[in-house]
């Protein structure tokens, strides 16, 4: 093996022996902590997709779309948010118990162990990226030069990448870690590069006088401290956000970035009107629907108002993870649909009076066809407010509210 | 080749495909016309947390080694965890409230009730260290009257609270670290108790 311990001018700060006290940074804390983690990206990574998929706009899907419960929107973003925060203790937690090996000497030893050390600044800077982009996403703050949703989206692909590749390098050591098993003497090695950096530091560390005097006492940190605390962590950051998805514990809703019902109708609101552009057009008395089908027509509010109304008690669930149910009342979407002779199964497309990338939505077949899929004109038994949508706006079972088009002027039959 | 290699070998595989269809995803994209500006993002995390954050919580933790003991360690570790965490998640409310054109994005108080947040836990911790430390020294006061050791089991069953504690004077279900003669081992049983004390406080939290 080339040299164990770096020159002597380099043995410095986090590079001196015995820099770090020697508990707490072992197989067994990395890999108890590294499941919980692992866990919270799959559960992360599963919800993300789901998102994606439901947002895709282009027929046809593989995928059938889960219209019920109607809550299923609401409880895979509602999830991929609360996880994605409760991340954050864990891989703070984690990052700090494999921290020294940061500065493990050598840096590298064989190819195959610099590629393994890339796959975990990947898997570092993947895990990262994504709590930072998702966490300013949530408070709409967006200050980089890049998309978010297509940049969280791959980084995502990413990070899980390096995350898999990782728990292959690491089995052995996870395995020993989650049995409880001692690491080996770094003379019985076999597990090729994996191990060797961070045990020929150790066995160097023992076997140098002068670094046995500096070398680590034990902190007097308990393991059980530490996972102890990352477990609080993450009950106090879920317990401090969670009331904008579960709004039975809005009381305890001390840092989300929503209030579920803080807003006009006793619901937030993603965009508002005049951030749309619509403030004057959604008031224009001339306002009418048009229904382009095979049979296309006009309706103004009235004409509207005057066919039969449902009532449908349904969640506005937002890819920004929160969400409140409310009531909405309007005309059924397959009404209007069946009345401009759209064929069975349409897809339709939802124009808004908004300019822009929300300025129009496909639906799938599977929420047109739904009788619980309005064009609500009401919410919470007031006429809509101009923030929520007036004079109608689309509200669809277990659907990402970015869809939930609002503003509506026009439906368009999509051919198959 | 063993079977659990060869599953470890498909992992890796799996692993580097998916990360590669990640970074093809990255470049094929549209709507991401500057790659560079998202690996500014990735590198940045890095060195935010490696070369800034790391080192000024190992920092914080060797000083937090020379100034406490052992289990004032432990509560400034879960402080720095809880609090830290809190506060990381609050960055982007507290910088942008009040910026958005929608008063429904980040409607409450953030600088108030993270406040509040850090005050409950640093006064939940000093009360409790401090409820601690005068339960610790009653213990002793108490292991150091003169009593006679009943039995040899009586120590080992310190460490179930209820049963063994029925025979002693002391009403509210505490150890009977009484019965240790030495005033070291006292000492070392009254720190026992209070681990089971500290876990049924973490419990209750």
């Amino acid at each position: 093996m080339a040299s164990p311990t770096p020159p002597k001018w380099l043995r410095r700060g986090p590079l001196r022996e015995g820099a770090f006290r020697p508990d707490l940074h072992d197989e067994r804390t990395a890999s108890l902590i590294g499941t919980a983690l692992g866990i919270a990206f799959v559960i992360c990574f599963v919800t993300g997709l789901i998102s994606h998929e439901l947002q895709q706009q282009r027929p046809p899907t593989w995928l059938p779309l889960p219209t019920h419960p109607v809550w299923f929107y609401r409880f895979t973003q509602g999830l991929h948010v609360a996880t994605g925060l409760a991340c954050v203790p864990l891989l703070l937690a984690k990052l700090w118990t494999v921290y020294p090996r940061l500065f493990a000497w050598p840096p590298v030893t064989s190819i195959l162990h610099a590629l393994e050390r890339l796959s975990i600044l990947v898997l570092v800077a993947g895990a990262i990226f994504e709590l930072v982009t998702g966490i300013q996403n949530i408070a709409q703050w967006y200050p980089w030069h890049f998309p978010f949703v297509p940049a969280h989206h791959w980084v995502a692909w990413i990070t899980v990448g390096a995350m898999l590749l990782h728990l292959a390098v690491k089995a052995p050591a996870i395995a020993r870690g989650l049995r409880n098993r001692p690491a080996p003497d770094a003379g019985d090695v076999g597990e090729g590069a994996e191990a060797t950096a961070e045990e020929d530091a150790a066995v160097a560390a023992g076997a140098d006088p002068e670094a046995a005097a500096a070398s680590a006492q034990p902190s007097g940190l308990s393991r059980r401290v530490l996972i102890g605390s990352t477990a609080l962590a993450v009950l106090a950051v879920t317990a401090t956000t969670i009331g904008q998805s579960v709004t039975s514990l809005r009381f305890l809703d001390l840092l989300g970035v929503r209030s579920p019902h803080d807003g006009p109708q006793d619901v937030p609101i993603n965009r508002t009107a005049s951030q749309a552009g619509v403030l004057q057009r959604a008031v224009d008395p001339a306002w009418a629907l048009e229904v382009d089908g095979p049979r296309p027509y006009r309706l103004t509010l009235a004409e509207l108002n005057a066919l039969p109304q449902y009532r449908e008690r349904l969640p506005i669930a937002c890819v920004e993870g929160w969400s409140v149910d409310a009531g909405w009342e309007g005309v059924r979407l397959r009404d209007l649909l069946e009345r401009a002779g759209f064929p069975e199964g349409s897809w339709v497309r939802v124009i808004s009076l908004e300019k822009g990338g929300y300025g129009s939505s496909v639906m799938q077949r599977e929420y047109a066809s739904d009788p619980a899929t309005l064009l609500a004109l009401r919410l919470n038994g007031e006429v809509l407010s101009i923030d929520h949508g007036y004079p109608a706006r689309i509200i669809a079972p277990a659907r990402p509210g970015v869809l939930q088009t609002k503003w509506v002027t026009r439906l368009e039959l999509i051919p198959a | 080749m063993t079977a659990a290699k060869r599953l470890r070998i498909g992992l890796g595989a799996l692993g580097v495909a998916t990360l590669g269809y990640g970074v093809y995803g990255l470049f094929d994209e549209s709507g991401i016309r500057d790659e560079a500006a998202v690996g500014e993002w990735l590198v940045g995390g890095v060195i935010g947390h490696d070369f800034l954050l790391a080192p000024v919580v190992f920092i914080l933790g060797a000083i937090a080694y020379r100034l406490t003991d052992a289990r004032w360690r432990g509560r400034l570790a879960a402080v720095l965890l809880l609090g830290g965490s809190l506060t990381l998640i609050s960055i982007p409310a507290l910088l942008r409230q009040g910026l958005n054109r929608n008063k429904t994005v980040l409607p409450l108080d953030y600088a108030r009730n993270l406040g509040v947040l850090l005050a409950v836990l640093l006064a939940v911790v000093a009360a409790y260290g401090c409820g601690v430390a005068l339960r610790r020294s009653l213990a002793l006061r108490r292991s150091l009257r003169p009593v006679v050791v009943e039995d040899a089991e009586e120590e080992a069953a310190g460490e179930e609270p209820v049963g063994a504690a029925a025979a002693d004077e002391e009403a509210d279900g505490e150890e009977p670290v009484g019965e240790a003669a030495a005033g070291e081992e006292a000492v070392g049983a009254a720190a026992a108790a209070e681990e089971e004390v500290e876990d049924e406080e973490a419990q209750d939290t």
